[in-house]
Protein backbone atom coordinates (compact mmCIF):
# COMPACT_ATOMS: atom_id res chain seq x y z
CA UNK A 1 0.00 0.00 0.00
CA UNK A 2 1.24 3.48 -0.98
CA UNK A 3 1.86 6.19 1.66
CA UNK A 4 -0.22 9.41 1.74
CA UNK A 5 0.51 12.17 -0.77
CA UNK A 6 3.52 14.09 0.51
CA UNK A 7 2.12 17.37 -0.86
CA UNK A 8 -1.56 17.53 0.24
CA UNK A 9 -1.21 14.81 2.85
CA UNK A 10 -4.96 14.14 2.34
CA UNK A 11 -5.27 11.11 0.04
CA UNK A 12 -3.25 8.04 -0.78
CA UNK A 13 -0.40 8.65 -3.23
CA UNK A 14 -0.64 7.02 -6.66
CA UNK A 15 2.65 8.21 -8.18
CA UNK A 16 6.23 7.91 -6.91
CA UNK A 17 8.60 10.56 -8.23
CA UNK A 18 12.27 9.69 -8.12
CA UNK A 19 14.91 12.43 -8.10
CA UNK A 20 17.70 11.48 -10.42
CA UNK A 21 21.11 13.01 -10.60
CA UNK A 22 23.62 11.60 -13.01
CA UNK A 23 21.66 8.40 -13.13
CA UNK A 24 21.67 8.01 -9.32
CA UNK A 25 18.45 8.09 -7.31
CA UNK A 26 18.98 10.89 -4.80
CA UNK A 27 15.47 11.08 -3.32
CA UNK A 28 11.79 10.22 -3.79
CA UNK A 29 8.34 11.82 -3.37
CA UNK A 30 4.90 10.27 -3.28
CA UNK A 31 2.07 12.25 -4.90
CA UNK A 32 -1.65 11.77 -5.47
CA UNK A 33 -3.12 12.08 -8.97
CA UNK A 34 -4.28 15.69 -8.67
CA UNK A 35 -1.05 16.96 -7.08
CA UNK A 36 1.00 15.12 -9.67
CA UNK A 37 -0.97 16.80 -12.50
CA UNK A 38 -0.74 20.18 -10.80
CA UNK A 39 3.01 19.88 -10.41
CA UNK A 40 3.34 18.62 -13.97
CA UNK A 41 4.99 15.52 -12.65
CA UNK A 42 4.52 11.97 -13.83
CA UNK A 43 5.27 9.66 -16.63
CA UNK A 44 4.08 11.97 -19.41
CA UNK A 45 6.22 14.80 -18.23
CA UNK A 46 9.21 12.53 -17.97
CA UNK A 47 8.64 11.29 -21.47
CA UNK A 48 8.44 14.81 -22.84
CA UNK A 49 11.48 15.84 -20.87
CA UNK A 50 13.42 12.87 -22.22
CA UNK A 51 12.39 13.63 -25.76
CA UNK A 52 13.49 17.20 -25.54
CA UNK A 53 16.76 16.10 -24.02
CA UNK A 54 17.32 13.74 -26.93
CA UNK A 55 16.34 16.49 -29.32
CA UNK A 56 18.70 18.88 -27.62
CA UNK A 57 21.46 16.36 -27.95
CA UNK A 58 20.66 15.86 -31.60
CA UNK A 59 20.34 19.54 -32.25
CA UNK A 60 23.51 20.15 -30.30
CA UNK A 61 25.44 18.82 -33.25
CA UNK A 62 23.25 20.55 -35.77
CA UNK A 63 23.19 23.71 -33.70
CA UNK A 64 26.95 23.80 -33.78
CA UNK A 65 26.86 23.36 -37.51
CA UNK A 66 24.24 26.08 -37.84
CA UNK A 67 26.36 28.40 -35.76
CA UNK A 68 29.42 27.83 -37.89
CA UNK A 69 27.22 28.12 -40.99
CA UNK A 70 25.94 31.44 -39.69
CA UNK A 71 29.52 32.56 -39.23
CA UNK A 72 30.38 31.40 -42.70
CA UNK A 73 27.40 33.18 -44.22
CA UNK A 74 29.11 36.44 -43.48
CA UNK A 75 32.49 35.12 -44.46
CA UNK A 76 33.71 36.22 -47.87
CA UNK A 77 36.83 35.01 -49.62
CA UNK A 78 39.42 37.82 -49.62
CA UNK A 79 40.54 36.68 -53.07
CA UNK A 80 37.25 36.97 -54.94
CA UNK A 81 34.62 38.13 -52.40
CA UNK A 82 32.56 34.98 -52.92
CA UNK A 83 30.48 34.37 -49.77
CA UNK A 84 29.88 31.01 -48.15
CA UNK A 85 26.17 31.18 -48.95
CA UNK A 86 26.91 31.82 -52.62
CA UNK A 87 29.26 28.85 -52.62
CA UNK A 88 26.63 26.61 -51.08
CA UNK A 89 23.99 27.87 -53.50
CA UNK A 90 25.96 27.30 -56.69
CA UNK A 91 28.48 24.66 -55.63
CA UNK A 92 31.18 26.57 -57.50
CA UNK A 93 34.22 28.22 -55.97
CA UNK A 94 35.31 31.70 -56.99
CA UNK A 95 39.10 31.47 -56.97
CA UNK A 96 41.94 29.19 -55.78
CA UNK A 97 41.95 30.86 -52.34
CA UNK A 98 38.33 29.75 -51.75
CA UNK A 99 39.64 26.23 -51.16
CA UNK A 100 41.30 27.38 -47.92
CA UNK A 101 38.61 29.89 -46.91
CA UNK A 102 35.69 27.46 -47.26
CA UNK A 103 37.70 24.38 -46.34
CA UNK A 104 35.30 23.25 -43.58
CA UNK A 105 32.24 23.32 -45.88
CA UNK A 106 34.25 21.84 -48.71
CA UNK A 107 35.54 18.71 -46.95
CA UNK A 108 32.13 17.00 -46.46
CA UNK A 109 31.23 17.91 -50.05
CA UNK A 110 34.44 16.35 -51.41
CA UNK A 111 33.86 13.29 -49.27
CA UNK A 112 30.40 12.84 -50.78
CA UNK A 113 31.48 13.42 -54.37
CA UNK A 114 34.86 11.69 -54.45
CA UNK A 115 34.82 9.48 -51.36
CA UNK A 116 38.11 11.22 -50.54
CA UNK A 117 39.30 14.64 -49.43
CA UNK A 118 42.95 14.67 -50.43
CA UNK A 119 44.84 14.67 -53.73
CA UNK A 120 46.82 11.55 -54.60
CA UNK A 121 47.57 12.20 -58.24
CA UNK A 122 50.48 13.93 -59.90
CA UNK A 123 52.40 16.78 -58.30
CA UNK A 124 53.89 19.47 -60.51
CA UNK A 125 57.64 19.14 -60.67
CA UNK A 126 57.75 15.51 -59.62
CA UNK A 127 58.42 13.13 -62.44
CA UNK A 128 56.73 10.02 -61.07
CA UNK A 129 54.20 11.47 -58.66
CA UNK A 130 51.90 8.50 -58.31
CA UNK A 131 54.59 6.27 -56.90
CA UNK A 132 56.28 8.86 -54.71
CA UNK A 133 53.01 9.95 -53.09
CA UNK A 134 52.35 8.16 -49.80
CA UNK A 135 50.34 4.99 -50.21
CA UNK A 136 47.72 6.25 -47.82
CA UNK A 137 47.47 9.90 -46.94
CA UNK A 138 47.18 10.56 -43.21
CA UNK A 139 45.67 13.99 -43.89
CA UNK A 140 43.03 12.42 -46.06
CA UNK A 141 42.16 9.78 -43.49
CA UNK A 142 41.99 12.34 -40.66
CA UNK A 143 39.73 14.58 -42.74
CA UNK A 144 37.45 11.69 -43.62
CA UNK A 145 37.32 10.44 -40.04
CA UNK A 146 36.38 13.92 -38.83
CA UNK A 147 33.61 14.18 -41.42
CA UNK A 148 32.27 10.72 -40.60
CA UNK A 149 32.06 11.63 -36.89
CA UNK A 150 30.37 14.94 -37.66
CA UNK A 151 27.82 13.20 -39.86
CA UNK A 152 27.33 10.46 -37.23
CA UNK A 153 28.34 7.72 -39.64
CA UNK A 154 29.85 5.69 -36.84
CA UNK A 155 30.51 2.49 -38.79
CA UNK A 156 32.51 4.46 -41.35
CA UNK A 157 34.25 6.32 -38.52
CA UNK A 158 35.32 3.07 -36.86
CA UNK A 159 36.66 1.73 -40.15
CA UNK A 160 38.51 4.98 -40.89
CA UNK A 161 39.98 5.07 -37.37
CA UNK A 162 41.39 1.57 -37.95
CA UNK A 163 42.72 2.59 -41.37
CA UNK A 164 44.35 5.66 -39.82
CA UNK A 165 46.03 3.55 -37.13
CA UNK A 166 47.21 1.10 -39.75
CA UNK A 167 48.57 3.92 -41.91
CA UNK A 168 50.44 5.42 -38.95
CA UNK A 169 51.99 2.04 -38.16
CA UNK A 170 52.99 1.59 -41.80
CA UNK A 171 54.54 5.05 -41.87
CA UNK A 172 56.44 4.45 -38.63
CA UNK A 173 57.46 1.01 -39.84
CA UNK A 174 58.74 2.44 -43.11
CA UNK A 175 60.62 5.25 -41.38
CA UNK B 1 40.52 26.95 -89.30
CA UNK B 2 37.77 24.63 -90.49
CA UNK B 3 37.52 26.34 -93.83
CA UNK B 4 36.63 22.84 -94.89
CA UNK B 5 33.93 21.70 -92.51
CA UNK B 6 33.70 18.43 -94.44
CA UNK B 7 37.09 17.32 -93.10
CA UNK B 8 36.72 14.52 -90.54
CA UNK B 9 38.44 15.31 -87.25
CA UNK B 10 40.38 12.84 -85.13
CA UNK B 11 37.23 11.62 -83.36
CA UNK B 12 35.71 10.47 -86.66
CA UNK B 13 38.88 9.21 -88.32
CA UNK B 14 37.58 5.71 -87.74
CA UNK B 15 40.86 3.82 -87.84
CA UNK B 16 41.81 3.38 -84.18
CA UNK B 17 41.78 0.09 -82.24
CA UNK B 18 38.30 -1.34 -81.55
CA UNK B 19 36.80 1.59 -83.44
CA UNK B 20 33.89 -0.55 -84.62
CA UNK B 21 32.36 -0.08 -81.17
CA UNK B 22 34.58 2.52 -79.53
CA UNK B 23 34.55 5.53 -81.85
CA UNK B 24 36.92 7.74 -79.95
CA UNK B 25 38.77 8.30 -76.69
CA UNK B 26 38.96 11.75 -75.12
CA UNK B 27 41.12 12.84 -72.20
CA UNK B 28 40.49 16.22 -70.61
CA UNK B 29 42.55 18.10 -68.02
CA UNK B 30 41.09 21.04 -66.08
CA UNK B 31 43.66 23.65 -65.02
CA UNK B 32 43.52 27.18 -63.65
CA UNK B 33 46.00 30.03 -63.54
CA UNK B 34 47.24 31.39 -60.22
CA UNK B 35 46.18 34.90 -59.30
CA UNK B 36 42.94 35.02 -61.27
CA UNK B 37 39.37 34.36 -60.24
CA UNK B 38 37.82 31.27 -61.81
CA UNK B 39 36.25 31.96 -65.20
CA UNK B 40 32.55 32.15 -64.18
CA UNK B 41 33.27 34.90 -61.59
CA UNK B 42 35.76 36.93 -63.62
CA UNK B 43 35.19 40.54 -64.58
CA UNK B 44 35.09 41.14 -68.35
CA UNK B 45 38.50 42.88 -68.18
CA UNK B 46 40.04 40.03 -66.22
CA UNK B 47 38.67 37.45 -68.70
CA UNK B 48 39.98 39.47 -71.64
CA UNK B 49 43.42 39.83 -70.05
CA UNK B 50 43.73 36.13 -69.27
CA UNK B 51 42.41 35.11 -72.66
CA UNK B 52 45.04 37.26 -74.37
CA UNK B 53 47.81 35.95 -72.11
CA UNK B 54 46.90 32.26 -72.55
CA UNK B 55 46.34 32.57 -76.30
CA UNK B 56 49.83 34.06 -76.61
CA UNK B 57 51.39 31.32 -74.45
CA UNK B 58 49.71 28.46 -76.32
CA UNK B 59 50.95 29.67 -79.69
CA UNK B 60 54.61 29.89 -78.62
CA UNK B 61 57.23 27.55 -80.04
CA UNK B 62 57.19 24.83 -77.32
CA UNK B 63 53.56 24.01 -77.92
CA UNK B 64 53.52 21.28 -80.55
CA UNK B 65 51.53 20.31 -82.53
CA UNK B 66 51.08 23.88 -83.62
CA UNK B 67 47.87 25.35 -82.29
CA UNK B 68 45.66 27.91 -83.90
CA UNK B 69 43.45 30.22 -81.81
CA UNK B 70 39.76 30.75 -82.56
CA UNK B 71 38.33 33.66 -80.54
CA UNK B 72 34.70 32.71 -79.97
CA UNK B 73 33.48 36.31 -79.80
CA UNK B 74 34.86 36.94 -83.25
CA UNK B 75 32.95 34.13 -85.00
CA UNK B 76 29.31 33.70 -86.01
CA UNK B 77 26.95 31.52 -83.91
CA UNK B 78 26.93 28.92 -86.72
CA UNK B 79 30.72 28.59 -86.42
CA UNK B 80 30.39 28.01 -82.70
CA UNK B 81 27.75 25.36 -83.38
CA UNK B 82 30.16 23.68 -85.82
CA UNK B 83 32.87 23.64 -83.13
CA UNK B 84 30.44 22.02 -80.65
CA UNK B 85 29.46 19.39 -83.20
CA UNK B 86 33.14 18.61 -83.78
CA UNK B 87 33.57 18.23 -79.97
CA UNK B 88 36.17 21.01 -79.94
CA UNK B 89 34.28 23.26 -77.52
CA UNK B 90 31.51 22.63 -74.98
CA UNK B 91 27.97 23.94 -75.31
CA UNK B 92 28.38 25.80 -72.01
CA UNK B 93 31.40 27.59 -73.42
CA UNK B 94 29.69 28.46 -76.71
CA UNK B 95 26.87 30.13 -74.80
CA UNK B 96 29.01 31.95 -72.20
CA UNK B 97 29.35 35.71 -72.53
CA UNK B 98 32.88 36.22 -71.23
CA UNK B 99 35.93 36.56 -73.47
CA UNK B 100 36.92 33.01 -74.47
CA UNK B 101 38.75 31.13 -77.17
CA UNK B 102 39.93 27.70 -78.25
CA UNK B 103 43.33 26.52 -79.46
CA UNK B 104 43.12 23.68 -82.00
CA UNK B 105 45.67 21.72 -84.02
CA UNK B 106 45.16 20.92 -87.71
CA UNK B 107 44.22 17.29 -87.13
CA UNK B 108 41.72 18.30 -84.44
CA UNK B 109 43.39 15.86 -82.07
CA UNK B 110 44.03 18.60 -79.48
CA UNK B 111 41.70 21.35 -78.36
CA UNK B 112 42.54 23.65 -75.47
CA UNK B 113 39.55 25.68 -74.31
CA UNK B 114 40.43 29.02 -72.71
CA UNK B 115 38.01 30.50 -70.16
CA UNK B 116 35.61 27.60 -70.21
CA UNK B 117 34.38 26.80 -66.68
CA UNK B 118 38.10 26.52 -65.87
CA UNK B 119 40.74 28.79 -67.37
CA UNK B 120 42.25 25.87 -69.26
CA UNK B 121 40.52 22.73 -70.40
CA UNK B 122 42.96 20.73 -72.49
CA UNK B 123 41.40 17.92 -74.51
CA UNK B 124 43.17 15.20 -76.45
CA UNK B 125 41.30 12.95 -78.89
CA UNK B 126 42.38 9.57 -80.21
CA UNK B 127 40.48 7.49 -82.71
CA UNK B 128 39.13 4.22 -81.24
CA UNK B 129 39.86 2.82 -77.79
CA UNK B 130 43.19 4.38 -76.75
CA UNK B 131 42.90 5.47 -73.14
CA UNK B 132 46.60 5.28 -72.24
CA UNK B 133 47.81 6.77 -75.52
CA UNK B 134 45.43 9.72 -75.23
CA UNK B 135 46.52 10.32 -71.64
CA UNK B 136 50.21 10.17 -72.56
CA UNK B 137 49.64 13.03 -75.01
CA UNK B 138 47.59 14.97 -72.44
CA UNK B 139 50.37 14.52 -69.87
CA UNK B 140 52.91 15.84 -72.36
CA UNK B 141 50.73 18.92 -72.91
CA UNK B 142 50.31 19.28 -69.14
CA UNK B 143 54.10 19.33 -68.70
CA UNK B 144 54.26 22.19 -71.21
CA UNK B 145 51.48 24.06 -69.43
CA UNK B 146 53.23 23.58 -66.07
CA UNK B 147 56.54 24.77 -67.50
CA UNK B 148 55.14 27.95 -69.00
CA UNK B 149 52.07 28.95 -67.02
CA UNK B 150 51.74 29.32 -63.21
CA UNK B 151 48.94 26.88 -62.40
CA UNK B 152 46.81 26.83 -59.24
CA UNK B 153 47.73 23.74 -57.23
CA UNK B 154 47.54 22.73 -53.57
CA UNK B 155 49.25 19.78 -51.92
CA UNK B 156 45.98 18.88 -50.20
CA UNK B 157 43.46 19.36 -53.02
CA UNK B 158 45.63 18.98 -56.13
CA UNK B 159 44.81 21.05 -59.20
CA UNK B 160 42.20 23.58 -58.07
CA UNK B 161 39.11 23.86 -60.23
CA UNK B 162 36.03 26.05 -60.33
CA UNK B 163 33.76 23.13 -59.48
CA UNK B 164 34.88 20.80 -56.66
CA UNK B 165 33.73 17.81 -58.72
CA UNK B 166 36.83 18.25 -60.94
CA UNK B 167 39.46 19.05 -58.37
CA UNK B 168 42.49 16.83 -57.66
CA UNK B 169 43.70 15.38 -60.91
CA UNK B 170 41.29 17.50 -62.99
CA UNK B 171 41.22 14.45 -65.23
CA UNK B 172 38.21 13.23 -67.17
CA UNK B 173 38.67 10.20 -69.42
CA UNK B 174 35.75 9.50 -71.79
CA UNK B 175 35.28 6.81 -74.35
CA UNK B 176 32.59 7.29 -76.95
CA UNK B 177 30.85 3.99 -77.59
CA UNK B 178 28.35 2.89 -80.22
CA UNK B 179 26.11 0.38 -78.46
CA UNK B 180 23.15 -0.49 -80.72
CA UNK B 181 23.29 -4.14 -79.66
CA UNK B 182 22.79 -3.35 -75.99
CA UNK B 183 20.02 -0.87 -76.84
CA UNK B 184 18.09 -3.25 -79.13
CA UNK B 185 18.48 -6.16 -76.72
CA UNK B 186 17.18 -3.95 -73.89
CA UNK B 187 20.34 -4.41 -71.89
CA UNK B 188 21.60 -0.86 -72.03
CA UNK B 189 20.06 0.11 -68.70
CA UNK B 190 21.69 -2.86 -67.02
CA UNK B 191 25.02 -1.96 -68.61
CA UNK B 192 24.63 1.66 -67.61
CA UNK B 193 23.79 0.74 -63.99
CA UNK B 194 26.79 -1.57 -63.82
CA UNK B 195 29.06 1.26 -64.94
CA UNK B 196 27.49 3.69 -62.49
CA UNK B 197 28.05 1.29 -59.61
CA UNK B 198 31.78 1.65 -60.11
CA UNK B 199 31.46 5.46 -60.20
CA UNK B 200 31.53 5.86 -63.96
CA UNK B 201 29.15 8.23 -65.71
CA UNK B 202 27.23 7.13 -68.80
CA UNK B 203 26.05 10.03 -70.92
CA UNK B 204 24.87 10.89 -74.41
CA UNK B 205 26.97 11.88 -77.41
CA UNK B 206 27.51 15.47 -76.35
CA UNK B 207 28.23 14.85 -72.69
CA UNK B 208 26.39 16.18 -69.68
CA UNK B 209 22.63 16.43 -70.12
CA UNK B 210 22.65 15.22 -73.72
CA UNK B 211 20.55 12.36 -75.06
CA UNK B 212 22.04 9.11 -76.29
CA UNK B 213 21.26 9.86 -79.94
CA UNK B 214 22.11 7.21 -82.51
CA UNK B 215 22.93 4.73 -79.72
CA UNK B 216 26.12 6.62 -78.92
CA UNK B 217 27.19 6.74 -75.29
CA UNK B 218 30.07 8.37 -73.46
CA UNK B 219 31.52 6.50 -70.52
CA UNK B 220 33.74 8.53 -68.21
CA UNK B 221 35.15 8.67 -64.69
CA UNK B 222 33.37 10.81 -62.12
CA UNK B 223 35.91 10.74 -59.31
CA UNK B 224 38.91 13.00 -59.83
CA UNK B 225 40.21 13.32 -56.26
CA UNK B 226 41.85 10.77 -53.96
CA UNK B 227 43.25 8.46 -56.61
CA UNK B 228 46.10 8.56 -59.09
CA UNK B 229 45.74 9.25 -62.80
CA UNK B 230 46.89 5.70 -63.43
CA UNK B 231 44.05 4.31 -61.33
CA UNK B 232 41.46 6.44 -63.16
CA UNK B 233 42.78 5.28 -66.55
CA UNK B 234 42.79 1.64 -65.46
CA UNK B 235 39.23 1.83 -64.10
CA UNK B 236 37.82 3.40 -67.26
CA UNK B 237 39.84 1.04 -69.43
CA UNK B 238 38.61 -2.06 -67.61
CA UNK B 239 34.96 -0.95 -67.64
CA UNK B 240 35.00 -0.01 -71.31
CA UNK B 241 36.75 -3.25 -72.29
CA UNK B 242 33.97 -5.14 -70.52
CA UNK B 243 31.25 -3.05 -72.25
CA UNK B 244 32.84 -3.69 -75.66
CA UNK B 245 32.89 -7.42 -74.95
CA UNK B 246 29.27 -7.32 -73.78
CA UNK B 247 28.20 -5.41 -76.92
CA UNK B 248 29.98 -8.00 -79.10
CA UNK B 249 28.19 -10.89 -77.40
CA UNK B 250 24.81 -9.20 -77.80
CA UNK B 251 25.48 -8.35 -81.45
CA UNK B 252 26.29 -11.97 -82.20
CA UNK B 253 23.06 -13.07 -80.51
CA UNK B 254 21.03 -10.53 -82.50
CA UNK B 255 22.28 -12.11 -85.72
CA UNK B 256 21.64 -15.64 -84.57
CA UNK B 257 18.57 -17.90 -84.72
CA UNK B 258 15.14 -16.27 -84.71
CA UNK B 259 16.52 -12.78 -84.04
CA UNK B 260 18.52 -12.71 -87.25
CA UNK B 261 15.68 -11.95 -89.68
CA UNK B 262 14.35 -9.12 -87.52
CA UNK B 263 17.81 -7.58 -87.14
CA UNK B 264 18.56 -7.78 -90.86
CA UNK B 265 15.16 -6.26 -91.62
CA UNK B 266 15.92 -3.33 -89.37
CA UNK B 267 19.33 -2.75 -90.96
CA UNK B 268 18.07 -2.87 -94.54
CA UNK B 269 14.95 -0.80 -93.86
CA UNK B 270 17.17 1.87 -92.33
CA UNK B 271 19.32 1.98 -95.44
CA UNK B 272 16.15 2.18 -97.53
CA UNK B 273 14.96 5.16 -95.50
CA UNK B 274 18.22 7.06 -95.76
CA UNK B 275 18.50 6.40 -99.51
CA UNK B 276 14.90 7.40 -100.21
CA UNK B 277 13.77 10.01 -97.70
CA UNK B 278 13.05 13.54 -98.90
CA UNK B 279 12.52 14.90 -95.39
CA UNK B 280 14.82 13.63 -92.66
CA UNK B 281 14.85 14.75 -89.03
CA UNK B 282 18.04 14.59 -87.03
CA UNK B 283 16.65 11.88 -84.71
CA UNK B 284 15.48 9.66 -87.57
CA UNK B 285 18.76 10.13 -89.40
CA UNK B 286 20.82 9.11 -86.36
CA UNK B 287 18.59 6.10 -85.60
CA UNK B 288 18.89 4.80 -89.19
CA UNK B 289 22.60 5.55 -89.28
CA UNK B 290 23.05 3.49 -86.13
CA UNK B 291 21.41 0.45 -87.73
CA UNK B 292 23.50 0.83 -90.88
CA UNK B 293 26.71 1.18 -88.88
CA UNK B 294 25.77 -2.01 -87.08
CA UNK B 295 25.20 -3.75 -90.42
CA UNK B 296 28.55 -2.62 -91.86
CA UNK B 297 30.41 -3.58 -88.67
CA UNK B 298 28.84 -7.03 -88.55
CA UNK B 299 29.46 -7.66 -92.23
CA UNK B 300 25.80 -7.99 -93.20
CA UNK B 301 25.68 -4.84 -95.35
CA UNK B 302 27.96 -4.47 -98.36
CA UNK B 303 28.98 -1.51 -100.44
CA UNK B 304 29.29 1.14 -97.73
CA UNK B 305 32.41 2.44 -96.02
CA UNK B 306 33.00 3.80 -92.54
CA UNK B 307 34.16 6.98 -94.13
CA UNK B 308 30.72 7.52 -95.73
CA UNK B 309 28.95 6.81 -92.44
CA UNK B 310 31.20 9.17 -90.48
CA UNK B 311 30.73 11.87 -93.09
CA UNK B 312 26.95 11.62 -92.71
CA UNK B 313 27.23 11.58 -88.92
CA UNK B 314 29.23 14.81 -88.96
CA UNK B 315 27.65 16.77 -91.78
CA UNK B 316 23.99 16.00 -91.10
CA UNK B 317 24.22 17.97 -87.86
CA UNK B 318 22.43 21.36 -87.77
CA UNK B 319 25.57 23.53 -87.55
CA UNK B 320 27.33 21.71 -90.37
CA UNK B 321 24.23 21.80 -92.60
CA UNK B 322 23.96 25.55 -92.12
CA UNK B 323 27.66 26.04 -92.64
CA UNK B 324 27.45 24.12 -95.90
CA UNK B 325 24.42 26.14 -97.02
CA UNK B 326 26.24 29.28 -95.89
CA UNK B 327 23.08 30.60 -94.28
CA UNK B 328 20.80 30.10 -91.31
CA UNK B 329 18.16 27.42 -91.90
CA UNK B 330 14.85 26.72 -90.15
CA UNK B 331 14.39 23.19 -88.76
CA UNK B 332 12.10 22.34 -91.71
CA UNK B 333 14.66 23.57 -94.22
CA UNK B 334 17.34 21.57 -92.42
CA UNK B 335 15.27 18.37 -92.67
CA UNK B 336 15.00 18.83 -96.45
CA UNK B 337 18.70 19.59 -96.83
CA UNK B 338 19.65 16.69 -94.56
CA UNK B 339 17.72 14.24 -96.74
CA UNK B 340 19.48 15.59 -99.85
CA UNK B 341 22.90 15.45 -98.21
CA UNK B 342 22.45 11.88 -96.98
CA UNK B 343 21.24 10.64 -100.37
CA UNK B 344 24.20 12.39 -101.93
CA UNK B 345 26.69 10.60 -99.68
CA UNK B 346 25.07 7.15 -99.46
CA UNK B 347 23.72 7.04 -103.01
CA UNK B 348 20.08 6.55 -104.01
Amino acid sequence: MMPKCSKCNAVEATVQILDLESGEVTGSHFLCDSCAKEGNAGAKQTAIKLSSEILENLLGGLGGEQDSTAELTDLACPGCRLTASEFRLRGRLGCPRCYEVFRSSLLPLLERVHDATCHRGRFPGRTTPSTTAPRVSLVDLRNRLQTAIEEERYEDAARLRDELEQAKQERDGDA
Amino acid sequence: MHEDSTQLGEWLRGDGPDCGISMCTRVRLARNVQGYRFAPTMSPEEAEELQTYLSAQLTTEPFQPKLQIVALDAVEPIERQVLIERHLISREMANAERSRSVAIDDAESVSIMINEEDHIRAQVFRSGFQVREAYAEAERLDELLLAHIPLAFSEEFGFLTSCPTNTGTGLRVSVMLHLPGLVWADEIEKASNTAQKIHLAVRGLYGEGSRALGDFYQVSNQVTLGCSERRILDDVHAAVARLIEWEREVRAALLDGESRARTLDKVHRSLGTLRSARILSSDECLACLSAIRFGVEQGVLDGLTHEQLNRVLLQAQPGHLQRLANTELTPTERDLRRADLVRGILGE
